[in-house]
């Protein structure tokens, strides 16, 4: 759509959220979560026990809110102490955290921050996987990745029967 | 230092027909994802979807916001909009794009009351009076966290019952 001079294109509503994970020195991961709106604005530290993934600490706060009773709701976190972040979790946060007697930005931030722990494992795997400098290396690097992957069906990439793996003979 | 990082951001507009327009944009260390939404208001139905992966993982990533045109005709908030949203969108496109759908519809109900509030507000009504008009009007605000629960502080300084 083209922009005229008579549009009023303000934006009525933004939000920008940020999530971040790094490692500690003490072995563990820490996951950062910013969130800022129109309405609200929150933030929360979570940090996950390595190898096993348990939330062993977590502290948010919402600075900025509509209704300022929201302000007093950073108790509810201590909920979250000992949940695994592995399968169950998304649905765990949000019947414990969420709900009519939680709080659904919190709920959502502690998901944001489990997902940055999980994407942090993730990168330095594809970092390595896709620094394959030929189109022979790179298709290799492909095909292993389909080939030992237990995500079929996850998304468009692992679709069975797809181009790719036609191409790629898996 | 940061293992990962992701930003997600979004903005809404809102036209003269009553259609929202949601633009998300979502940047990490893998992936750069945009998406442009309409909605169209009191529906909540979504009324377009565009989609573009700028930086993905596997040459079939960019083809998966071609699967955004059967998420045409999705109610926001119906009966399981979200796990809909996992299967059509995620399952069968890209997880990381049906995340950046469910930020974006969840923006529409807030910017709707923002558009309201802005109305509201410019007519000399208080706060209170705006949350108490909004909890009485709108079934789904309702018990919807501890803030909004008939226990809470604020409904019952509010003198709002359901």
């Amino acid at each position: 759509m083209v922009q005229t001079v008579v549009d009023n294109r303000i934006l009525g509503y933004t939000k920008n959220m940020h999530a971040g994970a790094e490692n500690l020195d003490n072995g563990n991961t820490m996951a950062r979560v910013r969130v800022d709106d129109t309405f609200l604005s929150a933030e929360l530290e979570i940090e996950v026990k390595i190898p096993d993934l348990k939330i062993v600490s977590i502290q948010g706060r919402i600075i900025r809110s509509f209704a300022e009773e929201c302000r007093n709701n950073a108790e509810i976190l201590k909920r979250a102490v000992g949940m695994r972040v592995g399968s169950g979790i998304t649905r765990l946060v949000k019947e414990t955290i969420g709900g009519s007697n939680g709080c659904n930005v919190f709920a959502d931030m502690i998901l944001e921050g489990c997902n940055a722990v999980i994407m942090g494992f993730t990168v330095d795997e594809l970092d390595t996987q896709l620094a394959a400098e030929t189109d022979e290396a790179f298709g290799q690097v492909l095909k292993d990745m389909l080939e030992n992957n237990p995500r079929v069906g996850s998304c468009i990439a692992f679709v069975e029967g797809n181009e790719l793996r036609r191409r790629l003979g898996v | 230092m940061f293992e990962f990082t992701r930003s997600k951001s979004i903005g809404v507009e809102k036209r003269e027909d009553g259609i929202f327009l949601i633009h998300g944009f979502l940047d990490d260390n893998v992936y750069t994802i945009e998406l442009d939404l309409g909605v169209k208001t009191p529906e909540f139905t979504i009324v377009s979807a565009k989609g573009n992966m700028k930086r993905y993982t596997t040459p079939e990533c960019p083809k998966a916001p071609s699967i955004l045109d059967d998420a045409i005709g999705l109610q926001i908030g119906g009966a399981d909009f979200e796990t809909k949203v996992k299967k059509l969108v995620g399952r069968g496109g890209c997880r990381h794009l049906a995340d950046l759908f469910i930020e974006c519809c969840n923006a529409v109900f807030p910017a709707v009351i923002q558009t309201q509030w802005k109305i509201a507000r410019s007519n000399g009504m208080s706060k209170d009076d705006f949350i108490k008009g909004l909890v009485n009007k709108e079934p789904k605000i309702r018990d919807r966290c501890m803030t909004y629960s008939r226990e809470s502080e604020l409904v019952r300084r509010l003198g709002v019952s359901w």
